[in-house]
C-alpha cells in the first residue's frame, strides 16, 4: 500500500496547525459562498484566487479546493429552506428539499443531504487516492460520442420530470432546448438566436436561467398571495424517521455511482450530476408520486451526487492535468500560477504537496459534516425570518449573486425577466425542472452530434460502433421501447398521476 | 400600495434619488503628474482566465516602475468583445486602459461586424507583453514525429485524419484551412470548446493531431504525455527548444495569439510615453522574468510602435482572408 | 396578458398561454430561416433550432386545443391586487438594474430594499434594515468577497 503510506505522510502535513487554518477557511468560505444564492463554485473560486497569491503552494490549493468541494454543501441550504438554490448543482433539491422543509422535515432534509454529501465526497478522494490513475485512463476512453449517449440517456431520464400533461412536458422540454441553441455556436461558429444583443452571443448563464426559474418566480409567486406564506413548522430533529433510512441509503450509494462516473467525464457539471440524479431516482422508485412533495430520496440523490462529482471531478486534473469541467479549469490555473503542473508529474515532482492536498479533502469533508450536521438546525431558522423581511433580501442577493458571477449587470435584467418567465410557467404548471435539465443538455448534445459526426464517416452508427457508447445507446432504445410499450398498455397511467414539478 | 403614506414615500424615495445624483458627480482631479489616481486596466475575460492572471501580475510590477496603482477591472462577455468595446469608448484621460487579445480582438470585429462596434483604430497599442504560439499536439506514440508525417498520411488516405481545433470562426480555424490549401490535404475536423476536453480526447486516442497554443499543454509536454510536433512562432520558443516551427517543417505560417496592453485612441502622448516606459522596465526586471517564467508566460515584449504595426499587418491579412471566404 | 385576462374571463390562461408558447416557436422558427440547414458533415446550425421551433408551435395548438376543451386546470392569473404588487416587485428590480451603474451599489440597494420594506415595517426601522442590510452585503461581496460592484461617482 503505497498509496496509504504517502497518504499518511500527508496527512502529517495537513494536520499542521497552519494548513488545517486555510482548509477550515477554505470550507468556511465554500460553504458560504455555495449558501449566497448565484455565486457558486467557479465565480467564488476565480474571485479568490488572487488572495492566494502570497500564500506558499500547499495551503493556497487546500484552501481553494475547499472552497469548489464545500460549495456543494452550502448550496443545499438555501434549496431547502427557501426554495431559492444557492449554486446550480442545488436547483433540483428546490423540488423536494424545500417540501421537506414546509413539512417540518427542513432538519431532516439538511441531514440526509450533509451525510450523503460526506460520503459521496469521502468514497470519490479514497477513488483519487487508491484507483485515480486507473479511473483517468477509462474516463479518457469517453470521447464525443460516449458523451453524447449519456446525454441522450439523461435526455431520456426527463420523462420523469415531465409533471401531469405530456404535451406541457414536452414544450418544456422544447423551450429548454431552444433556450440552449441562443449565443454563438462551437459547432458551426453561427451567432444563432442573439437579437442583436451582444451579450447574448455567450449565451445564457445557467446560472441566471436556474435562479430567475426558481428563485425570483418563487417570490413573485408569494408575492401575489402579499407575502403571507405560512412559517414552516418547528424543526424536528436531523434525523429522517427510521422507515426512511433504507430508501435515503439506496439513494446515497446511486448518487455516489452517478456523480463519479460524471465527474470523470470531460465536459460534464455537478448540475448535470445532481440533475441525472434526480431523475434517477424518481424512475426507479416505486412510488414516483412522492417525488415533488418531500420524497427524502429527492433531497439524498443529487446532494451525494453533486459532491461525488467535486471529488471525481478532481482525478482527471490531478492524474492526467486535464481540467474536466470550467471550476476545475479555475482549479488549474491556481495550479499553473503557484508554479504546479497538474498530471503524472504532480505525483513525482511535488508528492508532498499532492498527498497533503488529498489528505486535506478528508479533514475537509470531516470539518464540513461536523459543521452541517449541528448548523443544520441553526439555519432552519432562517425559514422562521417573516417572510415579509426575507423576500426583498433574497431578491437583492440574488441579484448580486448573479452580477457577481459575470459582473454583468445585463445579467440581472435576464434575471428579472426569467423570474417572470418562471412565474407563468408555475402558473401554467409547465415543469421549470424539464426546461433547466434540457437546457443543460440541449447545447451539449447539439455539439457533442456536431463532434461525433466529425469523428467518422460512418455518422451516427458511429455510436454503435464503439463499445461504450454502443452500450448506452442500446439501452436508450430499450428504455424508450419499454416505456412506449407501457404507455401504450397502460395508456400512459402512470405518467398521468406523476407529481407535479 | 394605495394610502395616504404614498405621498411621503414618493418624496423620500426622490430625496434620496437626488441625494444620491448630487453625490455621483465625479470629482475632478486636475492631473500636473501623470498618474496621480489609480489606473484601471480592462480584463475582457474573467478572474482567474490566461489573460487575467497575466494582466495582474504583469501591472503588480509595473507599479513599482509608473509610482502609481493599477486597479484590474473584468469586463467578460461575447468572448472578450464585450471588455475589448469597454476599452475603445473608455475616457481617453489615461485613467482606463485594458489588456487586448490578438487575433481575437481583431477578428471581432470582422465577424461581427453588426454587432460589435469598434475597430482596430480605436486602440492605442502600448505594449506587447505575451505571444503564445499554436502548436500542433501528437499523443506520445503517435507514428507522427513531423508535420510532415501528418501531411503524407493525410494525402495517403484523404479525409482520415482526424484533427481536434477550436472550432469554426477561431483563428486556428484558419491556419487550419490554410494548413489544408498549403498541401492541397483533406482532414476530419473536429471542433472544441477548450483545451481541456481536446486534450481529453487526443490523450483517448479520440483524435490523432490537435491544433492549440504552446502555454495550455506546456505541463503535458514536460510531463510527456503529449508529443508536439511544431510550434506556430516565427523562432523556436524557449520554453520548448526541441521542437521546429511551422515554418521550418515546410508550412510557412506564424500563428500566435498575443496578450498586450492598449489605451483608447486619443490618450495624451506622454501618458502613452510614460505607460509604455514602464512596461518596458518590467520586462527587463529579473524578478518579473523569474515569475513569468513560473507562471509559463511566453513572454514576447514589443514596445508601442512594433505592436501597431504588427497589429495593423495582420488586421490587414485577416480582412482579406475574410473577404476569400469567410472561416 | 393579464389585461385580456380580465376582459375575457371565459378564456382559460392555458389558452393564452399557448398563444405565447406559438409565438416564440414562431419567432424562433422565422429567425432559424437564416442559418444553413445542413453543413459539411450533416447537420447545419440551422437544422436542430428548425425542427425544435417547428415542433414547439405544434406543442402549442396541441396545449391549445386541451385548454379549449377544458382539459386544462392550471391555476387562475392574479387579482388586480396580486398582480400590483407583482408589478411593484418588477418595477423595482427593473429600476435597479436601471440606475445601479449610476447610484452605486450602496444607494441602489439600500433604496431597493426600503422600497420593498416600506410597507412591513414603520419607514424608518425598514430605513435603518435597508441601510444597515446594503452596507452589510457590500462588506460582503466587495470587502470580503472582492467583487467588483458598481460604484458611483464617489466612490461607493
Amino acid at each position: 500500500m503505497d498509496s496509504l503510506s504517502l497518504l499518511m505522510q500527508g496527512f502529517a502535513t495537513a494536520l499542521t496547525w497552519n494548513n488545517l487554518i486555510f482548509c477550515l477557511i477554505g470550507v468556511g468560505v465554500g460553504m458560504f459562498i455555495g449558501v449566497l444564492p448565484g455565486l457558486g463554485p467557479v465565480a467564488g473560486t476565480a474571485i479568490l484566487i488572487p488572495l492566494t497569491f502570497g500564500l506558499e503552494p500547499t495551503p493556497a490549493i487546500i484552501m481553494l479546493a475547499g472552497i469548489f468541494y464545500a460549495a456543494m454543501y452550502g448550496g443545499t441550504i438555501t434549496s431547502v429552506l427557501i426554495n431559492t438554490p444557492g449554486e446550480s448543482a442545488s436547483v433540483i433539491t428546490c423540488i423536494d428539499g424545500y417540501q421537506m422543509a414546509r413539512q417540518g422535515r427542513a432538519g431532516a432534509a439538511l441531514g440526509v443531504a450533509a451525510i450523503g454529501s460526506f460520503i459521496g465526497g469521502i468514497v470519490a478522494i479514497l477513488s483519487l487516492t487508491f484507483i485515480g490513475p486507473t479511473l483517468a485512463r477509462f474516463a479518457i476512453k469517453f470521447g464525443p460520442p460516449e458523451f453524447l449517449s449519456v446525454m441522450m440517456f439523461g435526455l431520456l431520464l426527463i420523462v420523469g420530470l415531465m409533471g401531469k400533461s405530456i404535451v406541457k412536458g414536452l414544450i418544456a422540454v422544447v423551450l429548454g432546448l431552444l433556450l440552449a441553441m441562443i449565443g454563438q455556436d462551437p459547432g458551426s461558429g453561427a451567432s444563432r438566436f442573439i437579437f442583436g444583443q451582444i451579450m447574448l452571443l455567450d449565451g445564457i448563464d445557467f446560472v441566471v436561467l436556474a435562479m430567475g426559474l426558481f428563485g425570483v418566480s418563487e417570490i413573485l409567486l408569494n408575492a401575489e398571495k402579499n407575502m403571507e406564506t405560512e412559517t414552516p413548522p418547528k424543526v424536528k430533529g436531523l434525523i429522517p424517521p427510521r422507515e426512511e433510512w433504507a430508501p435515503a441509503a439506496k439513494a446515497i450509494g446511486r448518487g455516489t455511482a452517478l456523480g463519479m462516473l460524471l465527474g470523470l467525464i470531460p465536459g460534464a457539471s455537478a448540475s448535470i450530476a445532481s440533475l441525472l440524479s434526480y431523475s434517477f431516482e424518481k424512475r426507479v422508485a416505486k412510488d414516483p408520486s412522492r417525488f415533488g412533495k418531500g420524497a427524502i430520496e429527492g433531497v439524498a440523490g443529487p446532494e451525494t451526487a453533486n459532491n461525488a462529482y467535486a471529488g471525481a471531478a478532481l482525478i482527471p486534473l490531478f492524474t492526467l492535468g486535464i481540467p474536466s469541467s470550467p471550476t476545475v479549469a479555475i482549479l488549474l490555473g491556481a495550479f499553473t500560477m503557484h508554479g504546479l503542473i497538474p498530471g503524472p508529474l504532480l505525483y513525482e515532482r511535488n508528492p508532498d504537496f499532492l498527498w497533503a492536498v488529498i489528505a486535506s479533502m478528508f479533514i475537509g469533508n470531516v470539518m464540513l459534516l461536523i459543521m452541517n450536521l449541528p448548523l443544520a438546525n441553526l439555519w432552519a431558522k432562517v425559514a422562521r425570518i417573516p417572510y415579509k423581511l426575507l423576500a426583498p433580501l433574497i431578491l437583492l442577493i440574488c441579484m448580486l449573486g448573479v452580477f457577481s458571477v459575470n459582473r454583468s449587470v445585463w445579467d440581472v435584467g435576464l434575471l428579472v425577466f426569467f423570474g417572470i418567465v418562471g412565474y407563468f410557467l408555475k402558473k401554467l404548471e409547465i415543469p421549470a425542472a424539464a426546461l433547466l435539465l434540457s437546457f443543460v443538455l440541449g447545447n451539449n448534445i447539439e455539439f457533442t452530434m456536431i463532434q461525433t459526426l466529425s469523428l467518422s464517416a460512418s455518422g451516427l452508427l458511429y455510436l454503435f460502433q464503439r463499445p461504450i457508447s454502443g452500450v448506452l445507446m442500446t439501452l436508450c432504445i430499450l428504455i424508450l421501447a419499454l416505456s412506449i410499450y407501457s404507455s401504450i398498455k397502460k395508456k400512459r397511467g402512470q405518467l398521468a398521476d406523476d407529481a407535479e414539478v | 400600495m394605495v394610502g395616504k403614506n404614498m405621498f411621503r414615500r414618493t418624496l423620500l424615495a426622490f430625496f434620496i434619488v437626488t441625494v444620491a445624483f448630487s453625490l455621483a458627480v465625479p470629482s475632478m482631479a486636475f492631473a500636473q503628474d501623470y498618474p496621480r489616481k489609480p489606473i484601471t486596466a480592462i480584463v475582457a475575460f474573467n478572474p482567474g482566465g490566461g489573460t487575467d492572471v497575466a494582466a495582474r501580475v504583469i501591472l503588480k510590477f509595473a507599479e513599482k516602475y509608473i509610482g502609481g496603482q493599477f486597479v484590474v477591472e473584468n469586463k467578460p462577455g461575447a468572448g472578450g468583445a464585450v471588455g475589448f468595446t469597454a476599452i475603445a469608448m473608455a475616457p481617453k484621460d489615461g485613467y482606463t486602459i485594458g489588456m487586448i487579445n490578438p487575433p481575437t480582438v481583431l477578428l471581432k470585429p470582422i465577424q461581427e461586424g453588426n454587432l460589435v462596434k469598434y475597430s482596430l483604430s480605436d486602440f492605442e497599442p502600448i505594449a506587447n507583453f505575451v505571444s503564445d504560439p499554436g502548436a500542433l499536439v501528437v499523443p506520445p506514440d503517435s507514428p507522427f514525429k513531423t508535420m510532415m508525417d501528418v501531411v503524407e498520411a493525410a494525402k495517403a488516405k484523404p479525409n482520415t485524419i482526424r484533427m481536434g481545433y477550436g472550432g469554426p470562426g477561431t483563428s486556428e480555424a484558419l491556419t487550419l484551412r490554410n494548413f489544408e490549401n498549403a498541401f492541397g490535404i483533406k482532414v476530419r475536423k473536429v471542433p472544441f470548446e477548450g483545451t481541456g476536453p481536446q486534450l481529453t480526447a487526443l490523450m483517448g486516442k479520440n483524435i490523432d493531431v490537435m491544433f492549440t497554443n504552446a502555454s495550455e499543454i506546456v505541463s503535458q509536454y514536460k510531463a510527456k504525455t503529449v508529443r508536439v510536433i511544431a510550434v506556430g512562432a516565427p523562432k523556436r520558443i524557449p520554453m520548448m527548444p526541441d521542437v521546429l516551427t511551422y515554418k521550418e517543417s515546410g508550412f510557412d505560417t506564424i500563428q500566435l495569439a498575443m496578450r498586450g496592453l492598449a489605451a483608447p485612441k486619443g490618450i495624451d502622448p506622454k501618458h502613452l510615453q510614460i505607460l509604455s516606459d514602464a512596461m518596458a522596465k518590467v520586462f527587463n526586471d529579473p524578478d518579473f522574468q523569474k515569475r513569468a517564467d513560473e507562471l509559463s508566460l511566453p513572454l514576447d515584449y514589443m514596445g508601442p510602435a512594433e505592436y501597431k504595426k504588427l497589429l495593423q499587418e495582420l488586421d490587414a491579412f485577416y480582412r482579406a482572408e475574410y473577404a476569400k471566404n469567410p472561416w | 396578458m393579464a389585461k385580456a385576462e380580465a376582459w375575457k374571463p371565459t378564456l382559460s390562461p392555458g389558452f393564452w398561454g399557448s398563444l405565447a408558447v406559438m409565438g416564440v416557436g414562431i419567432v424562433f422558427f422565422i429567425y432559424s430561416l437564416q442559418f444553413p440547414y445542413t453543413s459539411e458533415i450533416g447537420p447545419g446550425p440551422g437544422f436542430f433550432p428548425r425542427w425544435l421551433s417547428g415542433f414547439l408551435i405544434v406543442l402549442g395548438v396541441l396545449y391549445m386545443s386541451n385548454s379549449i376543451r377544458g382539459k386544462d386546470k392550471s391555476e387562475k392569473l392574479p387579482s388586480e391586487k396580486g398582480l400590483s404588487s407583482i408589478l411593484f416587485i418588477l418595477g423595482s428590480m427593473v429600476g435597479y438594474v436601471a440606475l445601479i451603474g449610476f447610484l452605486g451599489f450602496i444607494t441602489t440597494s439600500a433604496a431597493f430594499l426600503f422600497l420593498l420594506l416600506r410597507k412591513a415595517y414603520r419607514w424608518y426601522v425598514s430605513l435603518a434594515i435597508s441601510a444597515i442590510a446594503s452596507l452589510f452585503l457590500y462588506a460582503l461581496f466587495a470587502l470580503f468577497l472582492r467583487v467588483q460592484l458598481p460604484m458611483n461617482g464617489l466612490g461607493f
